[in-house]
């Protein structure tokens, strides 16, 4: 048995953020990837991008807001999963839909607007559990599409 | 931090073998199916977990308080599932190369996956798909922990280099 509610409204107003040479570097240190593609402008060049991009789920690092930690919840998720409210605290695995347009450049200034979807339950032996659908979809300065997550929270 | 690519030539016999990098030429017809992808080894650790969090401004206290995981049953601080994805993505892209393109990746949590924990990053190139510019390559994958327990699955599209 489960029950769903489908709300379409942004969680927030549609955010723009700068991307630089420094985050996409800092975005790959911290994945682990140390490719020069993503911090050699030299290398960079010499590859068909032409130059320094992105990896290719960098959007991650731009789809949580800069909330004030006050406005948190108290286990400091990110409000994007707490859009719709339910009654369970704890935030566990949940799976990612990610479509890649093209890879992030610096200097692009990418729109990030995130759209709560639908939220069902799923009641089993260990207890209820809410999957919470988000759906954040990235554009650039010509509005074109540059990525677009669907992800899936799961709390209990 | 603790890094290790592993060449499936040193791995063991259940290692699935190596295959040769998505071609260049002509996009995917000489790609042999099914294939297995060169396996990617990961063991992420605390200093990753932080930095993780900080690009991404995810300020969960699972991530970084040992404390907090522990509250909440877990034995340590659990790797983020959007970190399990650039995993995948990273033994993608060594596999491709530079000049094919990651066009869709869909994973799936199954399981925590904790720092000092080796990760088994896995993929099988299953089928050819016709999209508007081409033939891309259908990818399975699999992700293992130490206990040989699947931390996460899911699957990937892949465009081959443009040949023009």
């Amino acid at each position: 048995m489960g029950s769903s509610q489908d709300i379409r409204d942004p969680i927030a107003a549609p955010r723009q953020v700068e991307v630089t040479a420094q985050a996409i570097r800092r975005f790959a240190q911290a994945i682990g990837d140390d490719d020069p593609l993503y911090h050699d402008a030299a290398y960079a060049a010499s590859t068909r991008h032409g130059g320094i991009v992105a990896p290719p789920l960098f959007c991650q690092s731009l789809a949580y807001d800069d909330l004030p930690p006050a406005l948190l919840p108290p286990d400091g998720s990110p409000r994007e999963t707490a859009a719709l409210p339910v009654p369970a605290q704890r935030l566990v695995g949940g799976s990612s839909d990610y479509r890649i347009e093209r890879l992030v450049r610096p200097g692009d200034v990418i729109t990030v607007t995130t759209r709560p979807g639908q939220v069902t339950t799923k009641t089993g032996r260990s207890g209820t559990l809410y999957l919470i659908e988000v759906e954040t979809v990235f554009t650039d300065a010509q509005g074109a599409l540059v990525a677009r997550e669907r992800a899936t929270y799961i709390k209990r | 931090m603790t890094d290790t690519d592993t060449d499936t030539d040193t791995d063991t016999d259940n290692a699935p073998p190596a295959t040769p990098a998505l071609p260049a030429d002509d996009g995917c017809d000489d790609l042999t199916l099914p294939c297995w992808l060169p396996e990617l080894v990961v063991t992420p650790d605390a200093m990753q977990l932080f930095m993780f969090s900080a690009v991404t401004w995810n300020r969960h206290h699972i991530h970084y308080s040992r404390d907090a995981a522990v509250r909440e049953g877990l034995p340590d601080t659990p790797v983020h599932r959007a970190l399990l994805g650039n995993y995948f993505a990273r033994m993608l892209g060594r596999w491709a190369g530079h000049d094919a393109a990651l066009c869709e990746l869909s994973w799936k949590v199954h399981r925590s996956a904790f720092p000092g924990r080796p990760l088994r990053v896995l993929g099988q190139a299953e089928a050819r798909e016709m999209r508007g510019n081409g033939s891309h390559v259908r990818i399975s994958l699999t992700m293992l922990d130490d206990r040989g327990e699947t931390v996460a699955s899911g699957t990937a599209l892949l465009a081959p280099p443009r040949t023009t």
